[in-house]
């Protein structure tokens, strides 16, 4: 038996991984990917390096806390102690190379550090706005921006028994914009949950899947009054539709819809919030709107006065409306809403909303701002539509009482072919008139859009991608191995995976501390703990060199016992390879003996 | 199923094999030209990740974008870490090896020391030496062939011999391949090598092959071809000298005056005068091609140099050894034979 076949002394990394198992319980780390960590212990255990480090990577990106962090710091050391090029060393030796090498590693990781926050990617102040789509403020301009962006927003498939749809009744609202300092339409933040069910006897109700691409963001989006069945949305009282939990992967949701529901009463503050407008602007506006009142008693006469207004005059429905003669930069100072209305007429759909909103306000109806989609493209070849992010768009709701909220759209009324025949035929039209702020992408996008089959190619490829997620989620927009998840938890197993999991690595772990002690013979197990009591004394055996040998050099370092360390290496050597059975506790006497003469 | 084509395919394989490691050879005779002794340093240390080195860096690297990405400064740190384990491991790899001193054991000697007989195992012997007090070699492999390496670790300033055979595959002076040094110290993420050519020789004999004087020459007297016999007309037994007891040697030949003088046991040796002395000749062996006949030659050496007789040489082009005794002279003869050409 070549002695070099197995390592010098305990395998210190098994226990430290069932201890590492152990420690997923703590608070701390419960959040932390039971499913990837424990596989990476088992690895490490059974020594195979490469896919304990494959899993390791895979949970780091899960780490959240400085605390989690030095777990997985603390598996990595685990993991180089395991990639020790000398896999025979002892685990001591095992660990002072491991520390020594994440110690000095600590300049460059410093220096790496450096460079990344020196990059500048932790600013959180400057997300651009292709990362964020529609965001949660709207300002002239920001939706208009978004023009230019041709990436994919949302896919929507309706359940088979809805009745043919067109585009002008696809309003997929976002969020609710309510405050208004001037210059700004912002959200309120104080959230209202409904937590109530879709009404079961509802009319009109559409049902739906909508696959929203990631963007970063707390919000999805529906038709109408919409009510999902996702977990961790919840449903605002508004109508929005927000989640805890970051959309950072794609997210597969249905949708129920039904109308507003027509007797609603208005609480006291929101009516206050949706009349609330910035004392001392827009004295031109307020001015007209109340000679306006004067005729018009009835609300919703007044609105379609307004709106009859902007189709009439001449109004131009433009993605660069002539700026503004002075921005200020106080906000609020600036009369906007009167320079849009009486001096340029010129705006986007923004523009419209804000000021129809303001007018509205102004007049004393209760009114707000609604950001999200409009629009989208029927895919002939699946039946689903397909938003892009140039679809975003802004509109208006006004209470009516004994109505509750309708939705106004004066872009509708501005320019009725976006809303009718579709962004992109209104956008060709855009670009033969100036083409200035459409980028090279949407100019080529366009004209690909003129080559006759180019829509089916397009298509085509949008349901084959299509098909592919549906392929890969569930009904429930789930990942498909979640059925088995769902199974699991009907049946009351829903720990099962991780008992099954943590109960391979307490076997793989005991298995491992088992073999590492039993593969030697009794007599060699002795023999390896003396030499480990000899190594601290710097008596320990060198390489090649036999039993006997070794046990003779120990004599010549005690002369007065030099003969029974002798006898003693005979004896040694005579039971691990001489061909009888040896009784070891005799052994285990002497060795006894002799170690207290050191 | 077109064999011809495989075999065509396999030619160019081999072609193309012979070719890169004739190029590489070259490269390398320029690169780390042969001495006797050599200092590991920038010039002769190549390194290469391994591929599990290539993991860890690459996997690293995409774990660090996502952080990056997630804006995830705690994954971001981590895989920073890693990272910095990895370049670490480069460094660390390349120290493992640098300023380690390799030479060949006896480079001095004109003719190697080292001998063998064709298949058996020639030996080398290399001594390492860690020259830096602080400074030790852990983990390094050392060897001719990849599948053949071993194990070698250097405590701060020692040194070490190692031995490493090659089957001795034809007789004459055969020179070691080109060393393997080799280190994977210490996480296995970079591999860093040298291939020093320290010159180390050794001399090869030829196999020796079991063979019969023709029997009709050996009784028959002294000619002026075949196999002489140098006859001493004394008629007496010449004491020639003295030699170590062995075990069944007569007692009678005992020294005891040299036990006496306290030199020990000795065995006076004589040469019978009546026996011949004996010039081995390529022409004992007609028919037989050359290295054949050295092999038996190489046998008849050994074999009468065991029964203490006297055996001269003469070989084709070369001169004539006198008839001698002893290990030396044995040496002297086998060398003959090794080098003969």
């Amino acid at each position: 038996m070549d002695l070099r076949l197995m390592p010098a002394g305990q395998d210190l990394v098994i226990p430290a991984a069932l201890c590492a198992a152990i420690l997923l319980i703590l608070p701390a780390l419960q959040t932390q990917p039971w499913w990837l960590v424990l596989p990476c212990l088992i690895c490490l255990i059974l020594r195979w390096r490469t896919l304990a480090f494959v899993f390791l990577c895979a949970a780091i990106s899960y780490a959240d806390t400085w605390a989690t962090g030095s777990y997985y710091a603390g598996l990595l050391l685990l993991l180089l102690m395991r990639m020790h090029s000398d896999p025979l060393a002892g685990s001591a030796a095992q660990l002072a190379s491991a520390l020594r090498q994440l110690f000095w590693s600590l300049p460059l990781l410093v220096i790496i550090a450096l460079l990344a926050v020196g990059a500048g990617w932790s600013d959180p102040r400057t997300p651009s706005q292709s990362m964020t789509g529609v965001s949660d403020t709207m300002t002239p301009g920001s939706v208009s921006e978004l023009v230019n962006d041709g990436d994919l927003a949302m896919r929507v498939m309706f359940a088979e028994s809805t009745p043919v749809l067109q585009p002008e009744d696809l309003y997929w609202r976002g969020l609710v914009l309510e405050n208004f300092d001037g210059h700004t339409w912002s959200r309120h933040d104080r959230l209202q949950f409904d937590l109530a069910p879709a009404p079961a006897l509802a009319a009109q109700r559409l049902q739906y899947r909508v696959t929203l691409e990631p963007r970063r963001q707390f919000w999805l989006y529906g038709l109408h009054q919409a009510y999902t069945s996702r977990p961790q949305t919840y449903r605002d009282e508004r109508g929005m539709l927000i989640t805890s939990d970051m959309v950072r992967q794609r997210v597969r949701y249905p949708v129920t819809s039904i109308e507003p529901p027509v007797d609603m009463a208005l609480d006291g503050d929101i009516r206050q919030r949706n009349l609330a407008v910035p004392a001392r602007a827009n004295p031109r506006t307020r001015d007209w709107i109340g000679s306006l009142r004067s005729q018009y008693v009835d609300d919703q006469a007044l609105a379609s006065a307004i709106l009859r207004h902007f189709s009439e005059e001449a109004f131009y429905y433009t993605l660069t409306p002539t700026p503004s003669p002075t921005p200020s930069p106080t906000p609020g100072q600036v009369d906007q809403i009167d320079d849009f209305l009486f001096d340029s007429r010129e705006g986007y759909c923004e523009h419209y909303a804000g000021a129809l909103t303001f007018m509205l306000r102004a007049a004393g109806i209760p009114a707000r701002v609604v950001v999200g989609y409009q629009g989208g493209d029927f895919n002939p070849i699946t039946g689903h539509w397909t938003v892009y992010q140039y679809n975003a768009h802004a509109w208006v709701e006004a209470w009516y009482p004994g109505t509750g909220w309708k939705r106004l759209d004066p872009t509708a009324w501005v320019a009725p072919d976006r809303i009718l025949l579709g962004m992109d035929a209104w956008l060709a039209a855009v670009a033969d008139r100036n083409d200035s702020t459409l980028d090279r992408a949407t100019r080529q996008r366009l004209w690909l859009a003129a080559v006759p089959g180019y829509q089916r190619v397009r298509d085509s490829l949008d349901a084959a991608h299509y098909s592919w997620h549906l392929g890969i989620y569930d009904s429930e927009g789930n990942l498909r191995t979640e059925d088995l998840n769902d199974w699991l938890t009907e049946q009351g197993l829903d720990d099962l995976p991780v008992w099954l999991l943590a109960a391979l690595l307490l076997f793989v772990g005991l298995r491992a501390m088992w073999s590492s002690r039993t593969r030697q013979s009794p007599v060699m197990q002795l023999y390896l703990r003396l030499d480990g009591r000899l190594r601290r004394r710097q008596l320990g055996r060198r390489q090649h060199e036999t039993i006997l040998a070794h046990m003779a050099r120990v004599g010549s370092h005690c002369p007065a016992h030099a003969a029974q360390w002798r006898s003693l290496g005979e004896m040694l050597s005579l039971a691990a390879y001489g061909p009888g059975v040896a009784d070891p506790s005799v052994i285990r006497g002497k060795v006894r003996g002799l170690l207290k003469t050191l | 199923m077109d064999t011809g084509l495989r075999q065509r395919a396999a030619g160019l394989k081999q072609y193309w094999h012979a070719h890169w490691s004739a190029r590489q050879a070259r490269w390398l005779a320029r690169r780390v030209p042969p001495v006797t002794q050599l200092q590991l340093s920038q010039k002769t240390i190549f390194i290469l990740p391994t591929l599990q080195g290539v993991i860890v860096g690459f996997g690293a690297s995409i774990v660090m974008v996502i952080a990056i990405a997630e804006r995830n400064p705690v994954a971001l740190m981590l895989s920073a870490l890693m990272l910095g384990v990895f370049l670490l491991g480069l460094i660390l790899c390349y120290r493992n090896l640098s300023g380690l001193r390799l030479a060949a054991h006896d480079a001095d000697d004109p003719l190697p020391r080292r001998r063998c007989f064709v298949g058996d195992t020639a030996r080398y012997t290399v001594s390492l030496s860690a020259p830096a007090r602080s400074r030790s070699y852990q983990n390094l492999w050392l060897g001719f062939t990849a599948n053949t390496l071993q194990p070698v670790s250097l405590a701060p300033g020692g040194d070490v011999e190692v031995n490493l055979n090659v089957t001795a595959d034809r007789r004459g002076l055969l020179t070691a391949p080109r060393l393997i040094v080799r280190t994977r110290y210490p996480a296995g993420l970079w591999q860093a090598w040298s291939r020093p050519d320290l010159l180390m020789r050794c001399l090869v004999y030829p196999r020796p092959q079991a063979c019969l004087l023709p029997p009709l020459i050996s009784t028959a007297p002294a000619g002026d071809h075949g196999r002489q016999r140098l006859v001493n007309q004394a008629g007496m037994d010449d004491f020639i000298g003295l030699r170590d007891y062995q075990p069944g040697d007569s007692i009678r030949r005992v020294a005891w005056q040299a036990l006496a003088r306290g030199q020990g046991l000795k065995t006076k040796q004589f040469v019978r005068d009546a026996e011949p002395q004996i010039l081995l000749t390529f022409e004992d062996f007609p028919g037989r091609d050359a290295e054949t006949i050295l092999a038996c030659l190489c046998f008849q050496v050994l074999k009468f140099n065991r029964s203490g007789q006297a055996i001269g040489l003469r070989l084709p082009g070369e001169g004539v050894i006198r008839p001698g005794y002893g290990e030396a002279h044995k040496h002297r003869l086998l060398q003959a034979l090794a080098l003969w050409t």
